[in-house]
């Protein structure tokens, strides 16, 4: 079979049997909304937080006004002494407890105090305890600064926090905007993995003739073809759907997205030679989705995994995508910027499609 | 109970018969655990790569740039001298942040010029650690030299300090990044591993894309299919407790609550996943479909938990669906414990998860009843 014999007949197969059709289009459909929903409103809003006031002047009272206005907490209730606010935490009905001393104002006005105000924050959901914390002080911050500067204090905000921070390429630091452009490369290569290796695994239940080398690139073109439109589809569409920060350097996208497909395919394509059925490869390759999302480094850096799982983490496709396609997607990188990832995509391309070909050749042998 | 033991028994014959079910219970588990284990061994992420864009040269410059380098969590991987080459780091990835330190930084001369830190937000949580450290180091060093000036009688000592904050955090004093991403993805990543293996299990049972000829052949085929779920809730739970095991007594992280109760919730979850794949099966007849409909139940669970971003603000439909998937509960119930909670909160969660075996299961072995009876 001829290589654009192999390439329209495995597209034909792939849009016409309804497993594959359901894993390679319908699925990526169905996440590129199903997966950002949670995450849609972007930052944590309305967390309980109960109040301890051992101050009760009206700079305590204002503070805790204040913290009923703003969008991260919701003041749940004010007790009288930390055994009841614990109590109030204990029965999940608060994510942290405010408390401000007696001496809260007096410290405020004189600047001395390091005991007016202590947070104890729920941290076992770390980025939220991370998220309260930070709102609740900067409320504390902003409403002793008002109040000091009202009695004709000095520029107290500047002095205490002679430090700017800028966040780049999520200037807003949300969630989704954090978590779905580098959970879309695992989607991408997920749905593109399981329909390839579901294609051979399939192809060799089936016993069917033996595959030649044009039929086999034949096949990786098309597999290559059905990633490369599920990645565009993301990467335009659905970000601008979305409102993703997008479009950082598309002329590169072309060249990336090409290489990206083109590993996974090979990939699932090299996987689905080790497998006797379609279900047999999608029940192996299921459970590998959410360790290789957080294996790509994207919640926890790969310079700070031990060196020989970095390594390891590079040899699925997907991290190589997260960090070109973030890289170029968001950050707006230049091409001198993504020679590593992509330099590693075209070499994992190379080696899984030697191994599937390999592979696909023997299978046929043994068969003979 | 003889026909659940004789289910429980044909099962695991079955799982040893069948080798990718016995990868997926025995190989898998200790393959992914292990690669995550390994991966959060380190606590906390460190040595963040950090640029110094340092337009002064003083003394107060090259103190922000070695207490810097001093902090365990920060590592300078290079110094530049315009913002620009700097930018190119962070966006090839060679650097996470970049610190600006102005002209006259701590003097009159910077009129007021603040030091800067960019910080990429794309990889949020590794961009965030970074600026929240370098704040932390910067401020001290700004604050060190402003005493030890303000001392000399130099510069500005009428500028106050603002009253400090103190935080103590409950569950993760350390604020371990270890402890908290691996409270999420031990069960998170056998939430899925055994949903599909029920699947698997359930699937075997099928003849003809139907369970016709299993009921008819079964005396006592509700008995039979708990038996045979059985095997997969034990190993998940075995995993499970594995994983906690490895937490506590290996990493040295405590639950301010009970252990117990979160290793009682593990079972619960693990009954939960073996009814919904059940229910899905008994739905679907079809092997593969069921495992799509796991993948969108299991696969994406942890996102629609809230144990990264809480979903009070989200809306209506992931609100109600995370409430529809039994790990939402499951981690309110272990994150609970781990903070130390009340019984009643305890009590709420494993009752709704004792709802997926009677509802789901219930509705699973009712579409498989009725196969038989139309059949």
């Amino acid at each position: 079979m001829s290589v654009r014999a192999a390439f329209e007949q495995t597209l034909l197969t792939i849009l016409t049997t309804r497993d594959l059709v359901a894993v390679a289009v319908l699925s990526v459909l169905l996440y590129a909304f199903y997966y950002p929903a949670p995450y849609a409103h972007q930052t944590a809003t309305r967390l309980p937080v109960v109040v301890v006031d051992g101050d009760h002047s009206p700079l305590s009272r204002r503070l805790v006004a204040h913290l009923g206005q703003t969008r991260a907490v919701a003041v749940v209730g004010e007790v009288a002494d930390m055994p009841a606010a614990r109590a109030v935490m204990r029965e999940r009905g608060a994510e942290a407890i405010l408390m401000l001393s007696p001496d809260f104002t007096r410290n405020a006005l004189s600047g001395r105090g390091t005991s007016g105000v202590a947070l104890w924050l729920n941290g076992t959901y770390l980025l939220r305890a991370e998220s309260v914390g930070a709102g609740l002080a900067e409320v504390v911050v902003d409403t002793i600064e008002e109040w000091r500067a009202a009695r004709g204090g000095v520029a107290a905000r500047q002095a205490a926090m002679p430090v700017l921070v800028h966040p780049l390429f999520n200037t807003t630091g949300g969630y989704r905007d954090y978590i779905f452009p580098a959970v879309a490369n695992i989607i991408l290569q997920q749905t593109l993995l399981f329909a390839s290796a579901r294609l051979i695994a399939e192809r060799r239940r089936r016993n069917p003739a033996p595959v030649r080398l044009p039929a086999a690139l034949g096949m990786w073109m098309a597999c290559t073809v059905i990633g490369m439109l599920a990645a565009f589809f993301y990467f335009g569409f659905i970000y601008w759907v979305q409102d993703m920060p997008r479009g950082g350097n598309m002329p590169m996208l072309l060249v990336a997205v090409p290489a990206f497909a083109g590993a996974v395919a090979a990939l699932g394509l090299a996987v689905g030679t080790f497998f006797r059925n379609g279900d047999d490869a999608l029940k192996i390759l299921l459970p590998t989705s959410v360790p290789l999302v957080f294996l790509a480094g994207f919640a926890w850096p790969l310079d700070a995994m031990p060196r020989w799982l970095a390594t390891l983490a590079w040899a699925s496709p997907a991290t190589g995508g997260m960090h070109l396609f973030i890289r170029l997607n968001q950050m707006g990188a230049r091409a001198s910027e993504v020679v590593g990832p992509l330099g590693i995509l075209l070499l994992l391309t190379l080696v899984y499609l030697g191994v599937f070909v390999f592979r696909i050749g023997r299978v046929a042998r043994m068969r003979a | 109970m003889s026909a659940v033991g004789a289910g429980f028994r044909a099962e695991i014959a079955r799982i040893g018969r069948t080798r990718v079910d016995l990868i997926l219970l025995t190989l898998m588990p200790l393959i992914l655990l292990g690669s995550m284990a390994a991966m959060l061994f380190a606590g906390s992420p460190y040595g963040l790569k950090t640029v110094i864009v340092d337009h002064d040269g003083g003394a107060l410059g090259r103190a922000i740039a070695r207490d810097i380098a001093a902090s365990h969590g920060l590592r300078i991987v290079a110094r530049s001298a315009d913002l620009d080459s700097a930018m190119a780091m962070i966006r090839s990835e060679r650097a996470v942040a970049a610190v600006v330190i102005p002209h006259g930084v701590g003097s009159r001369v910077a009129d007021g010029a603040p030091v800067e830190i960019f910080h990429q937000a794309v990889f949020l949580s590794t961009g965030a650690l970074a600026a929240t450290n370098l704040r932390a180091v910067i401020t001290a060093t700004l604050l060190r030299a402003r005493a030890r000036d303000a001392g000399l009688g130099q510069v500005a000592g009428a500028r106050l300090p603002l009253p400090g904050i103190a935080v103590t955090i409950l569950g993760n004093p350390t604020t371990s990044f270890e402890w908290y991403l691996g409270l999420l993805l031990g069960p998170g990543i056998l939430h899925l591993m055994i949903a599909v293996t029920c699947v698997s299990s359930i699937g075997a049972l099928m003849e003809d894309h139907g369970f016709a000829a299993f009921v008819r052949r079964t005396p006592a085929p509700v008995a039979t299919l708990v038996g045979r779920l059985l095997p997969h809730i034990a190993a998940g739970t075995l995993w499970g407790i594995i994983w906690m095991l490895w937490l506590t007594l290996a990493r040295g992280y405590r639950p301010e609550g009970s252990l117990m109760l979160i290793i009682v919730g593990l079972v619960l979850l693990f009954a939960a996943t073996a009814a919904l794949a059940l229910l899905l099966v008994a739905a679907t007849r079809e092997v593969s479909t069921s495992l799509s409909g796991a993948v969108i139940l299991a696969g994406s669970a942890l996102a629609y938990s809230g144990a990264s971003l809480p979903l009070t603000g989200a809306g209506l439909f992931a609100r109600v669906w995370s409430q529809i998937l039994p790990l939402t509960h499951f981690m309110t119930l272990q994150m609970d414990q781990v903070m130390g909670v009340a019984a009643m909160p305890f009590l709420r969660n494993a009752a709704v998860l004792l709802l997926y075996p009677l509802v789901a299961g219930g509705a699973g072995v009712l579409l498989i009843r009725r196969a038989e009876a139309r059949a």
